[in-house]
């Protein structure tokens, strides 16, 4: 009897060695996935944009609306004369 | 504008003078119309107006008033923000509150109104902004409507309405102060306050808001004339540096625009106004 309830004794310790082992690599595993995900290159550490030009950039080289005309010395008198907008 | 020759014909439009020659002014007279109807601050039954007093926070516009205020959001950009069409409410503020002939002699001068422009958003036709902002097209509709009109003349000749003017061949024109210049392409502006003044507060206001305080500007210049690709453009840029003051001959020379500054102490040319006519005269 006293052989069997050693045995028996051995085999709790066993399983709840088991248990902790599983546990502990389980931890370890969630812990470097979080990690991971928060600090390892590569992995998306937010919500995904569309891919496109910094605005900032798109602004410099937005061609300006505001272009020269051609103007002349006159050739004979006006035919009208600008006054004020 | 002030005709000089035979062939051109004049109406009121947006209150102002509107000159035309080689086309048809009933046809000019249309397009002006149609822009009138949708554009007026004084119309309650414009497009303008009605915008200006709903409620709703997001608004389905024409197609016209899309393109309006999308060329007026990049006039605003392109401008650094001076030519801006939120100052309706500082527009008010110094009196200009009601059709230019209907203005009382004086009256109360309120509060000065800041720039809204960051409050507004055009997605397509969809317009968001609080309600309350009252938007001012005017600075680019009219500038529109002469380009438009310009582009259905038939051939040769010009637009012109309050100091905006677009040529199809070249125009001799007469400039603030005296002088002239030929207008080989595209559009001639000029902007000042050599006209639409009125009393407020017992002092002399303009129409020529400065977004950087919510007044009439202070500028030293009497009248601003540019000469742009379109009339658009020229009208723009003679906005912009007219509020720039002092600053407005090297903002245009840095942008390759040539202008003319009418001050009271005489008449400044900048760079790009100056090149091209001596260019052209030793040829």
């Amino acid at each position: 009897v006293a052989e069997q309830s050693r045995i028996e004794r051995a085999r709790v310790r066993a399983r709840g060695a088991k248990l902790a082992l599983g546990g502990l690599t389980a931890l370890v595993f969630g812990l470097a996935f979080v990690g991971a995900k928060g600090h390892a290159a590569g992995h998306v550490k937010h919500r995904a944009r569309p891919l496109g030009a910094p605005s900032a950039f798109e602004q410099a080289v937005r061609q300006s609306a505001l272009q020269a005309g051609q103007i002349a010395p006159p050739v004979q008198p006006p035919s009208v004369v600008t006054s004020t907008s | 504008v002030r005709a000089a020759v035979n062939d051109v014909h004049r109406f009121r439009a947006m209150g102002c003078d509107v000159v035309v020659s080689g086309g048809d002014p009933a046809e000019t007279g249309a397009v002006f119309a149609r822009w009138e109807e949708a554009f007026s601050r004084f119309l309650p039954e414009s497009e303008l107006s009605r915008v200006n007093a709903s409620a709703a926070p997001a608004i389905r516009v024409s197609p016209l008033f899309a393109r309006a205020l999308r060329t007026a959001l990049a006039a605003a950009a392109d401008t650094d923000r001076l030519v801006d069409p939120t100052l309706a409410a500082a527009l008010a503020a110094a009196g200009y509150d009601r059709d230019f002939s209907l203005l009382p002699a004086d009256g109360p001068v309120g509060a000065a109104a800041p720039s809204r422009l960051r409050e507004v958003r055009l997605e397509g036709r969809i317009l968001r902004r609080p309600p309350g902002l009252a938007l001012d097209l005017n600075g680019v509709v009219k500038a529109l409507a002469v380009d438009a009109a310009a582009a259905a003349l038939p051939g040769d000749g010009f637009v012109s309405a309050g100091g905006d003017l677009a040529v199809r061949g070249p125009v001799d024109v007469g400039l603030p102060g005296g002088g002239a210049v030929r207008v080989v392409a595209g559009g001639l502006a000029t902007s000042g306050v050599l006209s639409r003044r009125w009393r407020r507060g017992g002092r002399e206001r303009h129409h020529l808001i400065d977004p950087r305080t919510g007044r009439p500007s202070d500028s030293p210049w009497r009248a601003v004339t540019v000469s742009g690709d379109s009339c658009l453009a020229a009208d723009v840029a003679a906005k912009a540096a007219f509020l720039l003051g002092e600053d407005g001959p090297d903002w245009l020379d840095e942008r390759g625009l040539p202008g003319r500054f009418l001050g009271s102490d005489g008449i400044v040319e900048n760079r790009a106004w100056a090149g091209p006519t001596r260019e052209v005269a030793c040829t």
